[in-house]
């Protein structure tokens, strides 16, 4: 990994947190944990910036593959199958009360919102109007095409606005 | 890709909780590129290999013990009758029938009519 690429890293850190936040549901310490097997896998050269897009869509990606995996391997630990094999209860997947109350109040119900889209509506709406990335870029990041992007996109800010029609945002700070 | 006005409220909305987010996020430690992954994975690779893999031992097991294979069979040469011994076949094959008998008439002549009876002079 190259100075310019650990430069780029930094600065995009915190967005890249926001990021990991959205694919682990608002659970800020599978979040954290996502976040830092991502960086493992870049300084490990598992996850290698090729060039072939942008250095932001290219991480995006590597944290949403990431959450992803951590994602499946709850999801097994939560099946039955998992809980006899491993016997051990897995907590699901929830933020703590402590991580909740550090939240704002406001950030926490657009989640609430968010969660209430289709899981591609929400991600098209985060990378675009959190990322501000296009929607050519956002394609990449989810692998999908530009249309199926833009579709769920334009229902997205459709199903949001309703959303927040009957449930404002502004009553919750 | 051009925003339209429309959108300003849900940017809006967004901006907020990137705020917030930003707020939150653990400071940027260099040490984050050589730390070890705090996720637990606990070794399951295996036992989720391991039980299928039983699951096809078993099966062939009782698959091979219910489908044993069939007694060898005797070959068609060797399972046939004997049609013909070689001790007969020194004899004529038609032994029963009197060889003194000419060419010019046989046992069914009198079947047929005599203009169908050929004779040699």
């Amino acid at each position: 990994m190259t100075a310019d690429h650990a430069a780029e890293l930094e600065a995009l850190h915190p967005d890249a947190f926001g990021w990991a936040m959205h694919c682990c549901g608002g659970d800020q310490s599978l979040a954290e944990d996502v976040l830092q097997t991502a960086y493992v896998k870049v300084a490990e050269e598992r996850a290698r910036f090729d060039g072939q897009s942008a250095f932001r869509t290219w991480w995006f990606g590597v944290i949403r593959f990431t959450a992803l995996e951590e994602l499946r391997r709850m999801k097994f630990r939560q099946s039955m199958l998992g809980r006899l094999l491993l016997r051990q209860a897995t907590p699901a997947l929830h933020p703590s009360p402590a991580e909740e109350m550090a939240q704002s109040e406001r950030a926490r119900h657009l989640r609430t919102l968010l969660a209430e889209l289709p899981a591609r509506q929400a991600e098209a709406l985060h990378l675009v109007f959190y990322q501000d990335l296009t929607l050519a870029e956002a394609a990449e990041i989810m692998c999908v095409s530009l249309g199926s992007v833009r579709q769920h996109y334009e229902r997205g800010k459709t199903r949001l606005r309703e959303l927040l029609k009957h449930s404002p945002l502004d009553g919750h700070e | 890709m051009a925003m339209n006005e429309p959108d300003a409220d849900l940017r809006t909305v967004f901006a907020h909780q990137r705020k917030a987010d930003h707020e939150l996020a653990p400071a940027w430690n260099p040490d984050a590129l050589r730390k070890r992954s705090t996720l637990a994975h606990p070794s399951v690779h295996w036992l989720r290999l391991l039980v299928p893999a039983l699951a096809c031992v078993l099966f062939a097991f009782v698959w091979f013990a219910q489908h044993k294979p069939a007694q060898r069979e005797p070959s068609l040469a060797d399972a046939l009758p004997v049609l013909l011994s070689s001790q007969a076949q020194a004899a004529p094959l038609f032994a029963s029938l009197d060889v003194a008998v000419s060419r010019d008439s046989w046992p069914s002549d009198f079947l047929t009519p005599d203009h169908f009876n050929l004779f040699n002079p």
